[in-house]
């Protein structure tokens, strides 16, 4: 710990002992709603030197005394270049006005012309959300998580779902963040659609591999996504209504350009329209709701604070049984500028999802509760040292409480598995260098770690998972502890002529576990923490990348390839008992996980015409000792290829068309390989755990966007969408069983046939 | 969790659009045929019965290739050895088999060169009270091949300071319901509880449902409670396996013995 502190101030002290220069610090925004932009480029052209604003849009360029031509630029905004003399520290906050209607381009994409080339990121996908909506998708219900799937080394996790999984990792290696809460279940009902709204929010970013070290806690990815912070100089509304869900929006200042709130509410009413066709069931109740709130007030110049919550809840049942569940978060963040170099945030995080079951049953009440409860303090650091080195640094607490399903008869509670505590730490350094024009480097590392706190009674299991020992800890008592290394490792070398090679390394301890016991995603699957039985999950991946870009920026190429080794994965042993179970630690086996593709993505930004292709070639594997005998076998999410195309076409001014089409090869499954009976009925018999494969999955999507009137300050629009335009009987599932004849049949269920939906959204 | 997805996938279809259920025809792997030995004592009946059988590929139309020549023999704490005789192809049958709860059971099944023994102990016998039919039966919409409107109960008392496992075999108009599972612990419900267990199936009028409810060991209700999770259809399924019973050296099948006891209702 001492050692890393004062090689934190060593590094600090060495590079701050430049040569005079001084510092141009301030925020990038919107002129016309005043929200600041984020990852923009502030560079400057004769120097070649530059920085990114960062996730609040600040920036901070040092540079020896003199005049510059400061280029201040954002994808779909128009430039501006600012000359500055710099004798003195200077505060210049600026405003880019949003490219006009004429050179509105779809980028869906979002990234500076040639960010993709040059930034030390790799395997980083961005979405600009406002471009979404034009990406056909399933009940015109537009969807951040869907429209990643259609990217390379993301995949879904089944029809039309928002679950998914990243380079052959697990549902649950994806580090979830919304306004930097994490979320422990991104999907409404059962996953058709995620919990995220696409108008409240500014920016999303997913990490495939070349995590950055302020990020940890889970294996695979991490998904960055950033409410926006309403309107800073007038109020508006927005929304939009659709055939299953209606969404609004208000937004504006509290005071002019010192603070604004945004509130953003969707509800669907799937069970109001199918209301006709269930009559027998009066008080049947199907839906889901979702608030985004925000606010945000300047305290003066170097510092600002933000208040952002989300609530949103699913609910199913009829008038004696239901079933609710959903995700809760607020995040208070507070922005403090110590000079024009050090830019600092602290948040306090509250994150929690539940679930309940409630069924009334010959006069009694049965219920069962379940949940996960964080308390995250955190404080980020950006130390912009001088234009080649931009050094990040900080650390995290989080509190888990993790609440076991719970049974309750008529308010009595029945014997229940033990809640657990756990304290998860984190400290990160790291610095973004660039070593010369040609090399830029981003290295790092994060140290982690996780204890156990009491009160809890630990057990120990033999082999037939029998209690042989119990040990009890107080209450407050620390019982239990891990520690991990976790480098983090990026380099860019640009090779000229706009093409670049890229490479990362990174491992990523993950201390909490999502245990599911189905082949689909369920809102009842259990997380459970590390503990001394359950190992932490470690991934290390190597990735490598080529990119380029050609035609002014027009065409955009890339190729990445990535290995991963996944050390003590966690699955349920065969056949375990997981309803009601006190013990499930003992009904776990562990094992490890490779997973290693290539991924080829060719984009076109500019032009009437824009879209992209991506192809994945991967596999993922998984071991255990006590599944098929300890060999390798594929994992569910092994898709070998994966294939997408999308197309928007700006056909005129108010109207744009799109499609998209995907094909991917078949999950992995199980099938019988025999048949055999037990008491009369029908059992299957298994040979090697997921040696088989759905049939491969294809569909095209089409959609079309009418513009019914742009004015100065409000807009209408149409959006119609036909999902699975060419009725492709994609398999959900295939069930086997005995026929009506005695013979035994294969039956396939294909969940939807051709989907039109239509839209309409507004903006005032 | 499967019966959730139901209501949505209902929902759905009732409301924008059709989904579709069609049979396939799958290139399936075959596996080598693996012997299955399903032995039960019927206590309160003192009837033995083995069963034994050789699987087959999925999509074979003949039935299931029974092995016969086995010898088998049942082992109480007495000593006394029961002897099992084939009464028909694969079908071997004792009775008279007097055994009391709590008793330790061995039973030795020497196939094919091979004795594969399994140990049981008697369950406590109970008495299946009355079938209800419920009033305040639950709702739901997903039973999909839901005819009937009428809901049932079985009704018994849960015998306390023992841990008690039951499975209800259900009859519907004199015919076995095999894949029907409603499998209970008491540990879930309540030890020496007064049970109303509701039925998943709905019944018609005019029909006669007898419900037989079994008092079974532990290892009755282990093979069956994994074969049922298996037999789950849909995308709620579990990751399949093949169950694993108590028959040592391992093969398919268990050894399971249980109380019975039957009621029925007109209704």
């Amino acid at each position: 710990m001492q050692r890393l502190i004062s090689t934190v101030l060593g590094v600090f002290l060495s590079i701050s002992t430049f040569a005079q220069s001084f510092t141009v610090s301030g925020y990038l925004r919107d002129a016309e709603s005043g929200e600041e932009l984020l990852y923009a480029t502030v560079s400057v052209p004769e120097t070649s030197q530059g920085v990114n604003t960062n996730l609040y849009g600040f920036y901070s360029l040092t540079l020896p005394p003199g005049t510059y031509q400061i280029n201040y630029s954002y994808v779909g905004y128009e430039p501006v270049t600012l000359e500055v003399e710099l004798t003195q520290d200077i505060t210049q906050d600026i405003e880019l006005k949003s490219a006009s209607l004429e050179l509105e381009e779809v980028v869906i994409l979002a990234e500076n012309e040639n960010d993709n080339i040059t930034n030390t990121e790799v395997s980083v996908l961005s979405l600009d959300v406002s471009e979404l909506q034009k990406v056909p998708v399933i009940f015109g219900e537009q969807d951040i998580l869907k429209t990643l799937q259609l990217l390379p080394g993301v995949s879904a996790s089944s029809e039309g779902s928002s679950g998914f999984f990243v380079r052959g990792g697990d549902a649950d290696q994806n580090l979830i963040l919304l306004d930097e809460a994490p979320l422990y279940n991104a999907s409404h009902l059962l996953g058709f659609f995620s919990v995220f709204n696409s108008d409240a929010l500014k920016d999303v970013k997913m990490y495939k591999g070349g995590i950055p070290a302020q990020f940890g806690g889970r294996g695979s990815s991490v998904m960055d996504a950033r409410m926006r912070n309403g309107n800073m100089k007038e109020w508006g509304v927005s929304g939009g209504i659709g055939l299953i869900s209606s969404r609004v929006t208000i937004e504006g200042p509290i005071v002019e350009d010192q603070g604004s709130i945004i509130l953003s509410v969707r509800r669907t009413y799937a069970d109001i329209l199918a209301k006709p066709l269930l009559e027998d069931f009066d008080d049947f109740t199907l839906y889901f709701y979702d608030v985004n709130a925000k606010a945000n007030y300047k305290l003066g110049e170097n510092d600002r604070i933000y208040i952002s919550g989300y609530l949103g809840r699913d609910a199913l049942g009829t008038d004696d049984f239901g079933f609710d569940w959903g995700n809760r978060t607020l995040t208070a963040r507070w922005n403090h500028i110590f000079n024009s170099k050090l830019f600092s945030n602290t948040s306090f995080i509250y994150s929690e999802y539940d679930y309940g079951f409630n069924i009334e049953n010959g006069g009694i009440d049965i219920d069962l509760d379940a949940g996960i409860y964080d308390y995250n303090l955190k404080q980020d650091f950006n130390f912009y040292a001088n234009p080649s080195n931009e050094i990040t640094f900080g650390w995290q607490g989080i509190y888990h409480q993790f609440q076991p399903a719970t049974f309750a008869f008529d308010d009595e509670l029945q014997d229940a598995a033990q809640e657990q505590y756990a304290l998860e730490g984190g400290l990160y350094l790291a610095n973004q260098q660039k070593v010369s024009d040609r090399l830029h480097l981003n290295y790092g590392i994060r140290l982690s770690s996780f204890s156990n706190i009491g009160a809890y009674t630990e057990k120990a299991f033999n082999a037939n998972d029998e209690v042989i020992r119990e040990t009890t800890y107080e209450s407050g008592e620390f019982y239990h502890t891990y520690f991990n290394m976790e480098p983090r490792f990026s380099a860019t070398i640009l090779l000229g002529g706009n093409q670049s090679i890229k490479g990362s390394f990174n491992r990523n301890a993950q201390y909490l576990h999502l245990l599911s016991n189905s082949t689909a995603d369920s809102p009842t699957d259990l997380w459970i923490p590390s503990s001394s039985l359950v190992e932490p999950t470690l991934v290390d991946q190597v990735a490598v990348g080529y990119f380029k870009n050609f035609q002014n920026n027009t065409y955009k190429f890339s190729a990445e390839a990535y290995y991963k080794n996944l050390q003590n994965t966690v699955d349920y042993e065969d056949g375990a008992e997981v309803f009601g179970n006190t013990d499930i630690e003992s009904e776990l086996v562990f094992g490890k996980g490779r997973a290693y593709g290539i991924e080829f993505l060719l984009e076109k930004a500019k032009g009437d015409f824009t879209g992209w292709v991506s192809y994945t070639l991967s596999k993922s594997e998984r071991q255990y000792d006590e599944i098929a005998n300890g060999n390798w076998f594929s994992a569910r999410q092994d898709r070998t290829h994966d294939l997408s195309f999308v197309g928007i076409y700006q056909l005129s001014t108010r109207l744009s068309l799109s499609a998209s089409w995907v094909y991917y090869t078949g999950d992995a499954v199980t099938f019988p390989a025999g048949k055999y009976y037990i008491d009369d009925n029908l059992v299957s018999l298994y040979s090697e755990r997921n040696a088989d494969r759905m049939p491969d999955y294809h569909r095209l999507d089409l959609g079309a966007t009418w513009k019914l009137n742009k004015g100065k300050s409000s807009s209408s629009d149409l959006n119609f969408s036909v999902y699975n335009a060419y009725n492709r009987k994609n398999a959900y599932s295939i069930t086997f069983d005995t026929n009506d004849a005695g013979v035994t049949e294969a039956t396939r269920l294909a969940l939807f046939g051709i989907v039109p939906s239509i839209t309409w959204n507004f903006k005032f | 969790m499967k019966s959730i997805k139901y209501i949505f996938f209902f929902i759905l279809i009732g409301s924008t659009f059709s989904s579709c259920e069609d049979v396939i025809e799958l290139d399936l792997d075959t596996t080598e045929p693996r012997l299955v030995i399903e032995g039960t004592l019927d206590a309160g009946n003192q009837m033995a019965r083995v069963l034994i059988s050789r699987s087959n590929d999925f999509y074979d139309l003949s039935g299931p290739e029974t092995i016969s020549g086995a010898s088998i023999s049942l082992q109480g704490e007495d000593g006394a050895v029961y002897t099992l005789a084939e009464t028909s192809d694969g079908t071997y049958r004792a009775e008279n088999v007097a055994v009391n709860p709590g008793e330790e059971v061995t039973i030795a099944v020497e196939v094919e060169g091979i004795l594969y023994e399994a140990v049981s102990r008697v369950p406590y016998p109970v008495d299946l009270k009355e079938i209800e039919v419920a009033e305040n039966a639950i709702e739901t919409p997903f039973e999909d091949d839901a005819e009937g409107s009428i809901a049932l109960s079985a009704n018994w008392e849960d015998l306390a300071d023992i841990e008690n496992f039951y499975r209800i075999r259900t009859y519907l108009n004199g015919t076995f319901q095999s894949d029907s599972y409603v499998l209970l612990k008491d540990v879930f419900v309540g030890d020496g509880a007064e049970l109303s267990i509701p039925l998943p199936e709905r019944f018609e009028e005019n029909s006669t449902v007898t419900l037989e409810l079994l008092s079974t060991d532990e290892p009755y209700y282990d093979y069956f409670f994994q074969v049922s999770s298996v037999a789950g259809d849909g995308a709620g399924s579990t990751t399949p396996f093949n169950p694993v019973g108590n028959f040592s050296p391992n093969v398919l099948g268990y050894f399971g013995i249980y109380y019975a006891s039957s009621l029925s209702i007109d209704l």
